[in-house]
């Protein structure tokens, strides 16, 4: 077991480093998309400006891109050199999808990004066409298999525990696949990488228009992205919606922590839109609810009970017990002590083992736990509840005023009056820019620190999971990582803002604002 | 289908080609990375060596993130074990990485000399950092390492930063990154003309050389002065003299890796002037031949302990299930034949020599 704070230390990190490359990730699922649109109506109208637009996002695209490719190989070295254990005792299953994941989509988009930047003049249409179709089907693919091992994390199916090798393996991966929140994570995770890319151009593009500059280039750029966001983030929120229906039927505790439902409340529950959840105290003070809507939202139904915390917290007890038996049988089976009927015990009772390991936070002979520290290794699973019942909040209400603003900009950017005579829904557009962060970060923050305490859900606790490191090790690599993240990103943000102001003119062509008014000077 | 040995010596043997596809693609644009700033001397040079691996530099690096991942995946307890242990020269190899993508992508944007400057010894950074850490780390292998598993089969780590650089890990980090040189300059000396192409045949004469003699350095310390792993009959880890070499007594046909290693630097440094194609050829095989006499000195062993011997791991304590292997053996079945194939049309596509002209006509859509 390692030291307090090498574990705080060690998940601080992931943390940092997860939350920065998510930064560039969903931008760039959006954008590839965006820009196989756009290159494909270029390749159906043959009209430059399509071609221009491909171009000139695609600069943007490359900036962000060149980041998101920076920033993601510090995640693949991470699982090994800090979490050492979690990537012995799952490997075994979590690896599999990673390794598809290379072979399958990573390729693909690396590859192929290649041509899209500089097969324009090496390629025929059809070809750079397809080129950058791969682009946007490989990073897509990537986020599939990225949010297998992912799910697999919150509902580990398809996989059994061997005491021989002590670890994880796996037993099947179609339902390692067909994982139910796997599906569900995929659709909602590449929507809002769409919405981003939307919001990306839409806001840009009204930038442009507002200052009167390149209007049919940025017209034109802002239709797509309207319909196109439009669409996604519809997605976003109805897959959104099915998480609640999947977390209420798999990941329990991590919806009652959500909704802040301290007591099984009788069916069907009501939503707590609003209030202040007290840790202490286990009670929500100023709770506005809307009855029903949380028994809808979550079971699908008018008569099941939704489960709160405390109640949670009592079958979890039970499983800690069950926990320290299969610990007990374990180290039993390890010696050679065990008998027949110890392994066949075992192997019923092995899928708590998890459960037994949380004790390992407050002593070394997870057998010998006293009633204290059941009670108190019960408490924690219980995830940061204010926390969760706020960036979920934040994470929803950035995607309704969303819905907002692509809902508008869609609605009048086909109307009879120019869009860019509507300096208010530009506006609105402009200003929203910083929405899907928002709103990407908040629901990483929901979907894995609610996972807590567990790094694998009910298999594996994030407290075993690290590297036998010492703390020195991790201020050394945590003060590296924020020193360079904060250059790159000053670096990263100082060319982006350099190459949106030039607009469309950075591509010297000669049709656009910066270069016509050289033009006219001369 | 396949017993779980059969499979453990398959994925052996397919990271070892992961890591050979990583070196032939990956290791030419590191090594243009490396001699970078030396090589060429004006900006409108080093946009032309730049520009030679510009489209091709992603997708190589995937071969590494796929290597990595496969280790993952493959031998779960030795990806964490190991990377783990090397956790400074990984944290460093990181740190720099950063700049090398960022390098390429940035540093056309701005044309300014200092910006460019800056990003050229990020370049650099980025590219002899990792090379010479990967090196060092394939030589501590050959060292063994100080780890033991606990009773849940835990793998308690003690390394300090300073015990990786013994003389062996040194010359194999010297080795490696020379070798990575010698391939960059070849490649580039294919695809470019001029006083540029000329000055390149003097980095691939030094950088043979260097890799020549690094290697039977290596070569006569494994067989002279260190101890290597054996495993004997009752599969009990030894340490024996001279140890390492001997998978060449029990399979004579390994020795012709290290020939063949030996045979392609000499080629590469005798013909450096005149013959880019059978340079650069020769470069490869040098390639193939030193990782697999790497790998095949090692077999069956990774990462030895040097405090607990017989927890030493191996491709047959530390890989996965026989299913999971399986399952992944499908895919790369699948999978990896494509990525040959349109990895080769990419490169067909963009293949030719890089010119002053060409550079100054595509101003803005060149790195």
């Amino acid at each position: 077991m390692s030291p307090d704070d090498v574990i705080q230390l060690s998940r601080m990190q992931f943390a940092i480093t997860a939350l920065f490359h998510f930064i560039f990730v969903p931008l760039t699922m959006g954008l590839s998309f965006l820009l196989a649109i756009m290159e494909s109506v270029y390749v159906m109208t043959g009209k430059q400006i399509y071609k221009d637009m491909v171009k000139f996002w695609g600069k943007l695209f490359a900036i962000n891109f060149a980041m998101g490719i920076t920033t993601g190989i510090t995640l693949e070295f991470q699982f090994g050199t800090n979490w050492a254990y979690y990537s012995h005792y799952v490997g075994d299953v979590f690896g599999v999808p990673l390794a598809i994941e290379g072979m399958m989509a990573f390729f693909l988009e690396s590859t192929f990004v290649g041509l899209f930047f500089f097969g324009w003049n090496r390629l025929s249409k059809l070809q750079h066409l397809s080129a950058t179709w791969m682009v946007a089907i490989g990073s897509n693919l990537s986020a599939l298999w990225i949010l297998i091992a992912n799910a697999w994390m919150q509902h580990p199916v398809g996989a059994e525990f061997n005491y021989e090798t002590m670890r994880m393996e796996l037993t099947s991966i179609t339902e390692l696949i067909l994982n139910p929140v796997a599906q569900v994570k995929f659709i909602h995770t590449v929507s809002a990488g769409y919405v981003t890319g939307s919001m990306f151009v839409l806001s840009i593009s009204a930038w442009y228009m507002l200052k009167k500059r390149d209007l049919a280039f940025a017209h034109r750029s802002f239709a797509i992205a309207a319909a196109f966001g439009l669409a996604a983030v519809g997605s976003v929120i109805v897959l959104g919606d099915e998480s609640g229906y999947e977390a209420g039927q798999i990941q329990k505790m991590k919806l009652a922590a959500v909704e802040a439902e301290w007591e099984t409340e009788e069916a069907p529950a009501a939503f707590t839109v609003f209030g202040f959840p007290d840790r202490e105290a286990q009670e929500t003070h100023n709770a506005v609810k809307v009855p029903y809507l949380l028994g809808i939202i979550a079971t699908r139904s008018f008569d099941e009970e939704v489960k709160g915390i405390k109640d949670l917290v009592a079958e979890n007890k039970a499983k800690i017990r069950e926990g320290i038996h299969a610990y007990r049988l374990l180290i039993a089976l390890k010696e050679g002590t065990a008998s027949d009927v110890d392994e066949t015990s075992f192997e019923q009772i092995k899928e708590h083992l998890g459960y037994g390991l949380l004790l390992k936070k407050y002593t070394d002979s997870v057998v010998d736990a006293t009633e204290e520290q059941i009670q108190l290794a019960a408490l924690d699973t219980v995830p940061n509840v204010p926390v969760l019942f706020w960036t979920f909040r934040v994470m929803v209400a950035s995607g309704m005023w969303m819905l907002l603003v692509f809902g508008l900009s869609f609605i009048y950017s086909n109307t009879k009056k120019h869009i860019s005579e509507r300096p208010l829904i530009l506006k609105l557009a402009l200003y929203s820019l910083p929405l899907p962060w928002v709103a990407s970060e908040a629901g990483w923050i929901v979907a894995e620190y609610g996972r807590q305490p567990w790094s694998i859900g009910g298999i594996l606790p994030t407290n075993l999971s690290t590297s036998t490191l010492t703390a020195n090790d991790l201020y050394f690599s945590l003060t590296g990582l924020i020193l360079f993240y904060t250059l790159l990103f000053v670096v990263e943000m100082f060319l982006m803002l350099k190459y949106t102001r030039l607009g469309p003119s950075s591509l010297h062509t000669g049709r656009y604002h910066f270069e016509k008014l050289e033009k006219a000077e001369k | 289908m396949l017993e779980l040995e059969t499979l453990q010596i398959i994925w052996w043997a397919l990271i070892c080609v992961l890591f050979i596809a990583f070196m032939l693609t990956s290791g030419f644009d590191t090594g243009i990375g490396i001699i970078l700033p030396f090589a060429a001397k004006t900006d409108t040079e080093r946009r032309i060596l730049i520009n030679v691996l510009a489209p091709h530099w992603d997708g190589n690096q995937v071969w590494l993130v796929l290597a990595i991942g496969a280790i993952f995946a493959a031998w779960p307890v030795i990806y964490g074990t190991s990377f783990s242990l090397f956790y400074f020269p990984l944290m460093l190899a990181l740190f720099c990485l950063f700049f090398r993508p960022l390098g390429f992508d940035y540093r056309g944007k701005i044309d300014d000399p200092r910006w460019r400057e800056f990003w050229d010894w990020g370049i650099f950074t980025g590219s002899i950092f990792p090379t010479f850490f990967l090196g060092l780390i394939i030589g501590n292998l050959f060292i063994g390492l100080p780890f033991a598993m606990d009773e849940l089969h835990r793998a308690m780590v003690s390394t300090t930063f300073i015990s990786l650089f013994n003389p062996f890990a040194i010359l194999s980090g010297i080795f490696c990154t020379s070798l990575l040189v010698l391939h960059g300059a070849s490649y580039s000396k294919m695809r470019t003309d001029d006083a540029l192409n000329t000055r390149l045949s003097k980095f691939i004469k030094a950088s043979s050389l260097a890799s020549l003699i690094s290697f039977i350095l290596m070569g006569l310390l494994l067989w002279r002065v260190m101890d290597g792993n054996t495993v004997n009959t009752t599969a009990l880890v030894e340490t024996t003299k001279a140890g390492w070499l001997n998978n060449y007594q029990l399979y004579p046909n390994l020795a012709i890796a290290p020939t063949v290693g030996i045979l392609g630097l000499a080629t590469a440094y005798l013909f450096s002037n005149n013959f880019p194609l059978l340079t650069f050829l020769s470069s490869c095989i040098a390639i193939i031949g030193s990782i697999v006499t790497a790998a095949g000195s090692l077999f069956p062993f990774i990462v030895p302990s040097s405090i607990a011997l017989q927890d030493s791991l191996t491709i047959f304590n530390g890989s996965s299930s026989s299913y999971a292997l399986q399952v992944m053996s499908i895919a790369a079945a699948f999978f990896i034949p494509i990525i040959f194939i349109y990895t080769a049309w990419c490169y067909r596509k963009l293949w030719g020599k890089l010119t002053t002209r060409f550079i100054q006509e595509n101003d803005h859509s060149l790195y």
